[in-house]
């Protein structure tokens, strides 16, 4: 397929080695010692989290991300034209500007899945290469890491109060994050514009107790929880997948494309997705050649038992009422802060519903259940499973633009009969 | 797409930073002096407020139609004062209504409010036009809370008829509840009021014309009775006349021994809708709900952290904030990790800016000829907003609306 505003389509082997495909994986080691386990309290009163310097411990090895704005097409079910979107492709750290040309017009929606260690060094450049569809709007662009802690000025990616970067340049971001949770990142020039546009990820830290440390082995955690895997307050995971939730509202996407202006107080979304994608293109897996620019799945495919990390990240502009009928979640982290009081309190709570604010986040535990023969099973191409639909429990978002059937923001569970699939290797893997 | 900024909105803004210089902050203890940011207080325990009409401006220059409780020695002022009380006082409020229609007060979180004189209404007893009528009740628990209209809320609360009462702890001024853990520097209390504004509700009531609550689609959004910016300038501008509280949140980084309490945010939501309230620089510590202290049934202390509280129609929630000059970047000795490229290329919005033209607290750098600068002492600045994008916008302009700035100042405040 031939791209507007006359750029190359990449082919998918193109776009895997420049590791702009489906879910980015920062697959890095190194950490040895960790911080306080996020106690705030001295004496009677209350200080503030992670003040501690980093300075005595052995730093991860530093990440180095690019990632170019532009724009580009998505696919919705049920909708027949392509859907202009903006957006964040990662693209290759060093190459001269002069070489991402390939890039411009081929959006990725949503931005990639960014995953960091706790105390690394991120540096990430942003660089804008303008918008193919739209040669007249020279937007500046910006990349804020939403939440980040004691964040700096000139880093935080607000136009109006430090720099925004424009077309044909690059501007190198730093971040030190030195608090573990799952975050997320987005434009921020013309937020109420370029964020309903696409320019959103999810950006997760993975806590230093991933390292083993203080008699907890080395595993995959949520949070520095200083609890062994067997303790009902860990946070310990087998898989984890990072689930962002936006409306599209395409008229205003529409009337871009078309060199129109958005009352953006009208705002009234007719598209629910999760990572990009309405359902059921949702259970697609990753890098589906059928949408190119959407690589990223939400199909949760576990083996029984396993114990199964949700990562909620919301960047549309409503509530959601994340549902997962069948199985119970226990939410234990909000916001990248851990649930759990000043006193060691365990804050974290059960629950089959999940309530989520526009720039809030969830982290959710559940443990996949056996495999029943006698329920309901489907099969696919790694085997026979149970099927538990997660979806959000306002209905008016299971539509795909007001069409009948179950569409919208959908996804499905599967639980295997027997445990086929292999150990997790990056986010949201798909199998086969 | 790039909007300018209005003219009015800079030389507003402008005229903000030229008031705020080298003013020190006034402290809790100098009460004749209302502070120029921070809470303002309105001191009772005996208030007398009437039910009256005016007019808001927004940031676009729009005029908007209001009702609101005023003093009934000052001037109409949205939204209501703040009426600061101690814990245990008995709370007199005498309301004289001044609207063509009834109108009353209803005190969520308050109990044993009792009354005298007025007429019966549906949820308490009303002023009817032209009366007045009289509420008392002990303001037993610490906390912030709402008083509003109890007479057609769908009405009177959506034009204004709203306000906060503060009852400060028996442990003290400086103390957000009856726990040693809830100390802030009374220098750094602000309070954070929501509220939405559909203006064609506003003037089909102001024209007599029907109307439909349940259609109603807002426009404009509020904090403490201003949209953004003028949200961010001081209490009291003369610019804004009936809007009189800023909500500006201004903060020193933290140190353990110079600065160690934390500001004190109060946030109360008097809309219609659930917002989602994100501030950029630091996560928030909710520390109370609805006026009660987060504790489990042990007493173990269940407050928590977030970048973003969803605050629902009528609720208000009691935070802690701080900032930490975590990496203590400074162009002597830990300079950031990256260059930052030259002037010519970078984007400076619209031609007016917030930064300093520094990475570095407490310095100033170069900016381009001809981009407007508020930035005074290197200090840094960031947003406080609803996070439902369409409300950070004033119609359809954005960054306006339900929003506000953080101005973190270097060590010491500038000097």
């Amino acid at each position: 397929m031939e791209t507007q505003g006359g750029s190359r389509r990449l082919t998918r082997r193109e776009f895997l080695r420049l590791g702009g495909g489906g879910a980015l994986a920062l697959l890095i080691g190194g950490v040895t010692g960790m911080r306080a386990l996020g106690a705030s309290r001295t004496g009677p009163t209350l200080r503030p989290l992670a003040v501690e310097p980093l300075a005595n411990l052995p730093a991860p090895p530093p990440v180095y991300i690019r990632l170019a704005a532009t724009d580009g097409f998505i696919q919705l079910p049920g909708r027949a034209r392509p859907l202009y979107m903006f957006g964040f492709i990662q693209v290759p750290f060093d190459a001269p500007i002069s070489a991402l040309d390939i890039y411009k017009g081929n959006v990725q929606a949503p931005a990639p899945i960014i995953g960091v260690d706790e105390g690394a060094d991120v540096y990430l450049t942003l660089t804008n290469l303008g918008l193919a569809m739209r040669p007249d709007l020279d937007d500046s662009h910006t990349v804020h890491w939403h939440g980040f802690p004691n964040q700096t000025a000139v880093f935080d990616g607000v136009p109006e109060a430090s720099i925004s970067v424009p077309v044909g340049r690059d501007f190198p971001y730093f971040f030190r994050p030195r608090r573990a949770g799952t975050f997320m990142y987005h434009c921020h020039f013309e937020d109420v514009e370029h964020v309903q546009m696409g320019m959103t990820g999810i950006v997760f830290v993975r806590p230093a107790q991933n390292q083993g440390i203080g008699g907890i082995p080395p595993g995959k955690y949520a949070y520095n929880d200083g609890v062994p895997p067997g303790d009902p307050r860990s946070t310990a995971y087998d898989r984890e997948f990072a689930l962002l939730l936006n409306e599209i509202w395409t008229k205003a996407h529409d009337n871009l494309e078309a060199i129109q202006e958005n009352i953006w107080p009208d705002y009234k979304p007719d598209y629910w997705v999760i990572n990009g994608r309405a359902y059921p293109d949702t259970v697609r897996p990753n890098n589906d050649p059928d949408l190119p620019n959407q690589p990223i799945s939400s199909l949760i495919q576990v083996n029984p038992g396993e114990r199964v990390l949700l990562r909620f990240a919301n960047l549309g502009y409503e509530q959601h009422a994340m549902q997962l009928t069948g199985i119970r979640m226990r939410v234990v982290g909000e916001d990248a802060s851990f649930l759990r009081g000043p006193d060691g309190a365990d804050l974290s709570y059960w629950t089959n519903t999940v309530y989520i604010g526009p720039g809030e986040a969830r982290d959710v535990l559940f443990v996949a259940p056996p495999f029943d023969p006698d329920g309901p099973v489907y099969t696919d191409a790694v085997g026979r499973y149970n099927r538990y639909l997660l979806k959000n429990r306002n209905y008016y978002a299971q539509t795909n633009g007001g069409l009948p059937g179950l569409g919208g923001m959908v996804t499905e569970v599967r639980v295997y009969e027997g445990s086929p699939l292999p150990p997790q290797m990056i986010p949201n893997e798909t199998y086969p | 797409m790039s909007l300018p900024i209005p003219r009015n909105v800079r030389s507003s803004l402008l005229a903000l930073l030229l008031i705020t210089l080298g003013l020190p902050i006034s402290t809790s203890t100098v009460r004749a002096v209302p502070p120029l940011i921070g809470v303002v207080c309105t001191y009772g325990p005996t208030f007398n407020l009437r039910a009256t009409t005016g007019y808001i401006y927004t940031p676009d220059g729009n005029r908007i139609f209001m009702w609101s409780f005023a003093r009934s020695d000052g001037p109409f002022q949205v939204p209501g004062p703040v009426l600061c009380v101690n814990q245990g006082d008995t709370v007199i409020i005498n309301l004289t209504n001044e609207l063509s229609e009834p109108v009353s007060i209803v005190f969520p979180g308050q109990d044993g409010v009792a009354f005298s004189g007025g007429t019966p209404g549906l949820l308490t007893q009303e002023a009817p036009p032209g009366g007045s009528v009289r509420y008392t009740f002990v303001a037993r628990e610490p906390g912030t809370y709402l008083y509003e209209s109890g007479t057609n809320p769908h009405r009177q609360v959506q034009m204004g008829l709203y306000g906060v009462i503060i009852v400060r702890p028996s442990m003290g001024p400086d103390y957000a509840y009856n726990d040693p853990s809830t100390r802030f520097d009374p220098r750094r209390e602000y309070l954070l009021v929501l509220h939405d504004i559909d203006p064609y509700f506003h003037a089909a009531v102001e024209q007599g014309l029907p109307y439909d609550p349940g259609a109603i689609e807002d426009r404009y959004w509020t904090i403490n009775g201003r949209s953004f910016p003028d949200s961010a300038a001081d209490n009291f501008v003369p610019w804004l006349p009936e809007q009189p509280y800023g909500a500006l949140v201004r903060v020193e980084p933290y140190d353990p021994t110079t600065n160690p309490l934390p500001a004190l945010i109060r946030y109360a939501n008097a809309g219609m809708v659930n917002h989602p309230f994100h501030p950029h620089g630091n996560h928030l510590r909710v520390i109370a709900r609805d006026g009660r202290l987060l504790r489990g049934p042990n007493g173990e202390d269940t407050s928590f952290e977030d970048f973003t509280r969803t605050v629902a129609s009528g609720q208000t929630y009691d935070l802690l904030f701080w900032w930490t000059d975590v990496e203590a970047w400074s162009s002597t000795g830990n300079p950031v990790p990256v260059q930052i490229p030259g002037l010519q290329n970078l984007v400076f919005k619209d031609g007016v800016t917030f930064y300093s033209g520094s990475p570095y607290l407490g310095e100033k750098g170069e900016l381009p000829v001809g981009v407007v600068s508020y930035n005074q002492c290197g200090e840094f600045y960031f947003p406080w907003h609803s996070h439902a994008l369409n409300e950070f916008t004033n119609f359809d302009e954005g960054f306006g609306g339900l929003a506000t700035l953080l101005r973190v100042d270097p060590p010491g405040g500038c000097r």
